[in-house]
């Protein structure tokens, strides 16, 4: 059932459970409950479609590393960021979850194997194919060999595409519409959490909608499930009983904030000879959208200390591709907001990456280079961010509609950043010499402090963002390292959860929906048992 | 150098070649037909690579000198090029990405190895 805070009139509604937020976590945890026995109420801040209003809500600003808008750079909609995903979907590997005795910080509450049931599941909810990303599942002998890379310490590294991108809010609305004990609320912008601080229970959310209406929701568990910037906001802005905020008890909340690092220009690759790179284009294998880069394998990590990265080849549907795609939609969001992005020469650099050749091949009627057989390859590389508790967000002295701070960003990298991605490359140059199959020039010199100090000379190596926010209410067996535990239950309180990437205490390389839809599963067996 | 210039040298040099086993340091030592045992010749762009190796690694130049000698190379007595010879430097070459024998030129993660023997001609 859908409907608006406009229409309740009573200004209370009550559930069992109540779920902030209707994208990727919040529509695919609501889905678990359908025709359950629970009563849930999704309540989402946007309407059903994109509104200028609506979105202006999630203006911010950014203190540290250059940033996308936060207004551009999630959306405020049912559905969530889903609304301009680009489809990406590869599961966390094993060592991500590992505490890995060089990268402080890190470690999950829970090993890989606790998210294997639900990968399959997530894969489904993504619109994928099968939960298998083994090369050879997805290569072919003669038509899309894998590189020969046995005994190197690289492997290749599979990424399924959701082709076009599922936007959770058309796809699944249907589904959340029919359903009798699901009821979606639009326009219900949370204002804060209500605490009993002597029971350390939540006993209610307040709303409201642009207009002033308000609606008071009473439920037995509230899940927070806005994303990584807006998470911690509602957390930090619930303060009336909690003054540090809900879960805030040891400052944590808005702090290691990560994102998966990008850099466009990373390198090149020279092979020995001309080889079939087609396993390395975006491409189609059995109704599936494919694209495989490198990583090195985890034993390499390890022996190496090093965090994990994938480097993609600048091929057929390579990121360049992608991230015309993505600046564009970008640009699009900014000047809807009346914005001026800080990196605009980056965005439109992006946005008409190689539309020149495809202008040209319009009038001339050139085919565009098929050749399968490539000698010198770019390679741009998409990387782990260490945790980082001084990377983080806050609340800013900007009030908005509701009177309420706005956020502030302040996103760091480090030394370990730069030097963990410069070995990594240079690691697989060695690996490619060994097997003969080439030389690798990398971008990367021995600069390690340029990120850490916003070194504007960076060059070819400036760090972009993924439009991935994560790490901000971090998993930790103890409240004195974590915001939520491995039930992704608030510390200090019995009944508010937290689903979304802003729980992941590292990021590996891997693109987030995958694991945000998988989590989100298993928080629902979670809840399940809770209620029962 | 700019990183273009050393690429397209790279390509002109073929570099790679050298790591190849069945084609053995070719065309950085570039066979000369002659009558009888073949001598090579080490073309202009390798002889570029080798100056512009010991001018940013000069501490570097015993070790080329050292390989020079235990070749018995100079350039009134070119490599007798042959198939061992070949195979003896990629393996070398090989063994040098394994053990971490390398040096970064420009951004180019190569051998030690290939980079000493481009300076061959030019010690």
């Amino acid at each position: 059932m859908f409907s608006d805070i406009s229409d309740i009139e009573t200004g209370a509604i009550n559930g069992d459970i109540c779920l902030v937020g209707a994208g990727a976590a919040g529509i695919s945890l609501a889905k678990q409950f359908l025709n359950s026995p629970h009563k849930v109420i999704l309540l989402e801040a946007g309407g059903l479609e994109y509104e200028e209003s609506t979105q202006a809500l999630y203006r911010g600003e950014s203190e540290g590393l250059m940033y996308f808008p936060l207004a551009s750079a999630r959306l405020r909609y049912f559905g969530g960021s889903t609304g301009h995903w680009g489809g990406a979907c590869t599961p966390l590997d094993a060592i991500d979850f590992e505490k890995r005795g060089w990268l402080p910080h890190s470690g999950w509450p829970f090993q890989r194997t606790e998210l294997e049931p639900y990968y399959p599941m997530a894969q489904k909810i993504c619109g994928i194919g099968p939960f298998d990303y083994r090369t050879e599942y997805w290569s072919d002998p003669e038509k899309s060999p894998a590189l020969p890379l046995a005994d190197t310490g690289i492997q290749s590294r599979i990424i399924q595409n959701s082709n076009p991108p599922l936007r959770f809010g058309t796809a699944y609305r249907t589904d959340l519409e029919d359903a009798k004990n699901i009821q979606v609320v639009l326009h219900a912008n949370v204002l804060e959490f209500v605490a009993d601080t002597e029971n350390e229970n939540i006993t209610g959310v307040n709303a409201r909608n642009i207009d002033g209406r308000r609606l008071h929701v009473k439920a037995r568990i509230y899940v927070l499930c806005a994303g990584g910037f807006e998470n911690p906001r509602l957390m930090l802005l619930s303060n009336k009983q909690y003054t540090q905020g809900i879960g805030n008890h040891n400052n944590l909340v808005g702090r290691y904030f990560m994102e998966h690092i990008y850099v466009s220009d990373a390198g090149k690759l020279m092979l020995s000879e001309p080889r079939n790179m087609k396993l390395y284009e975006r491409h189609n294998v059995n109704g599936t959208d494919i694209r495989t880069g490198l990583c090195l394998s985890q034993d390499a990590q390890r022996s190496d200390k090093l965090m994990n990265a994938w480097v993609g080849f600048k091929l057929k549907g390579a990121p360049s591709s992608q991230r015309r795609y993505s600046s564009l939609n970008y640009l699009k969001r900014s000047i809807r907001n009346g914005e001026i992005p800080e990196d605009l020469w980056r965005h439109i650099g992006a946005a008409i990456d190689d539309l020149g050749d495809h202008i040209k091949r319009k009038f001339t009627g050139d085919k565009p280079n098929k050749r399968k057989d490539k000698t010198i390859i770019g390679f741009s590389t998409h990387s782990e961010q260490a945790p980082n508790p001084e990377s983080r967000v806050h609340l800013g002295e900007d009030i908005d509609e509701f009177g309420q701070r706005t956020l502030v960003l302040d996103w760091r990298l480090t030394d370990i950043d730069h030097a963990s991605i410069r070995k990594t490359l240079e690691r697989m140059a060695h690996g490619f010499g060994m097997a003969d199959l080439g030389r690798i020039m990398t971008e990367f010199s021995g600069n390690d402090d340029g990120w850490a100090t916003q070194d504007s000379t960076q060059g070819n190596t400036t760090p972009s963002g993924s439009f991935h926010q994560m790490g901000t209410t971090r998993m930790h067996s103890s409240a004195k390292e974590g915001v939520v535990d491995s039930n992704l239950k608030v510390h200090g309180l019995n009944n508010m959860y937290v689903a979304g990437s802003s729980v992941f205490p590292t990021c590996g390389w891997s693109n987030p929906t995958l694991t945000i839809v998988a989590l989100s599963c298993r928080l629902a067996d979670h809840l399940k048992l809770t209620l029962s | 150098m700019e990183r273009r210039a050393l690429l397209n040298l790279f390509v002109k040099v073929g570099i790679l070649s050298l790591v190849a086993a069945k084609v053995p340091a070719q065309p950085v030592i570039r066979k000369t037909p002659t009558h009888g045992n073949k001598r090579a010749h080490f073309s202009p762009e390798t002889d570029q690579l080798g100056r512009f190796y010991l001018s940013a690694c000069p501490e570097d130049t015993p070790y080329c000198r050292k390989l020079m000698l235990e070749l018995g190379y100079s350039p009134a007595n070119p490599l007798k090029v042959d198939h061992g010879l070949g195979r003896v430097f990629s393996k070398q070459i090989r063994n040098d990405f394994r053990v971490g024998n390398t040096f970064i030129l420009c951004g180019w993660v190569l051998s030690r190895t290939e980079l000493r023997l481009a300076t061959l001609n030019i010690l």
